[in-house]
């Protein structure tokens, strides 16, 4: 998996059943505290949303 | 009885004996002495090390009460949904201490108001809210908890819990998604974080 760093473009990973599979977004922060989760902004809607980083993929 | 009278009052063990017995004693504790604690200061600042942590008060004080917040329950409307699938099975809201939802405000440190606040409802949630202990912390999830949403200019609906309650993350969406109020839920641990005691 791509180590991923604030501005990087992101595709969320395709899973059944769940709406937001393939939304695109870019990451504006890599959290430290908890590790591991990654917040971006929905190009869909322009919220603001946390994700594992293991559901997102570079683009 | 006369002294000197022919009793003989040598010693039974000779000076000489007596030091052998003694060298041996002496080599046996040698033998047995651990080698000399070089730095004794040093040893200790090594136990220290794996035994003690040293933080301001504040910080530890927040870090505990940032990863063990218990929300209370309080959904009213569809936003409560989404609450409860943030809770859930896929997104599991216990890996941040959260996943605790106390039926009594007492037990619990975080009002998440998921849905429209209406008049009726306003003034219990203003006592649950007093019923909680401090420090305590109010989210608003979804459009209606903030602004009364699409019911704002109705003559039922709080137009934003803002109003009864001081709230200190506002979370948009009608309804937000679970990603979306772990968002809001990450800028509610970094205020936790900025908190202090010593404030009045």
């Amino acid at each position: 998996m791509a180590e991923l760093k604030t501005g990087d473009r992101v595709r969320v990973k395709e899973r059944p059943d769940y709406t937001l599979s393939g939304w695109e977004g870019e990451v504006l922060e890599v959290k430290e505290d908890p590790k591991g989760w990654i917040i971006i902004k929905a190009d869909k809607t322009g919220y603001r949303m946390a994700f594992p980083e293991t559901e997102l993929d570079k683009l | 009885m006369e002294i000197g009278s022919g009793q003989d009052f040598t010693p039974v063990y000779s000076p000489i004996e007596l030091d052998r017995d003694e060298g041996k004693i002496i080599e046996a504790l040698k033998a047995r002495s651990q080698q000399p604690i070089s730095d004794p200061d040093h040893w200790i600042d090594e136990e220290l090390q794996r035994s003690v942590l040293t933080a301001k008060l504040d910080s530890v004080l927040n870090w505990g009460r940032r990863w063990s917040c218990w929300p209370v329950n309080f959904g009213l409307a569809c936003c409560a949904m989404e609450m409860i699938a943030a809770a859930a099975l896929r997104f599991d809201i216990s890996r941040f201490g959260m996943e605790l939802f106390r039926a009594s405000p007492r037990q619990a440190d975080l009002m998440l108001v998921s849905g429209t606040v209406t008049w009726k409802m306003a003034p219990a949630l203003k006592m649950i809210y007093d019923q909680m202990a401090e420090p305590k912390w109010v989210v608003a999830m979804g459009s209606c908890a903030i602004s009364g949403g699409p019911f704002a200019d109705s003559y039922s609906v709080v137009p934003g819990v803002s109003r009864i309650v001081p709230v200190d993350v506002y979370v948009p969406g009608c309804p937000p998604r679970p990603e979306s109020l772990y968002y809001g839920l990450f800028k509610l641990h970094e205020k936790i974080s900025q908190d202090s005691i010593t404030r009045s």
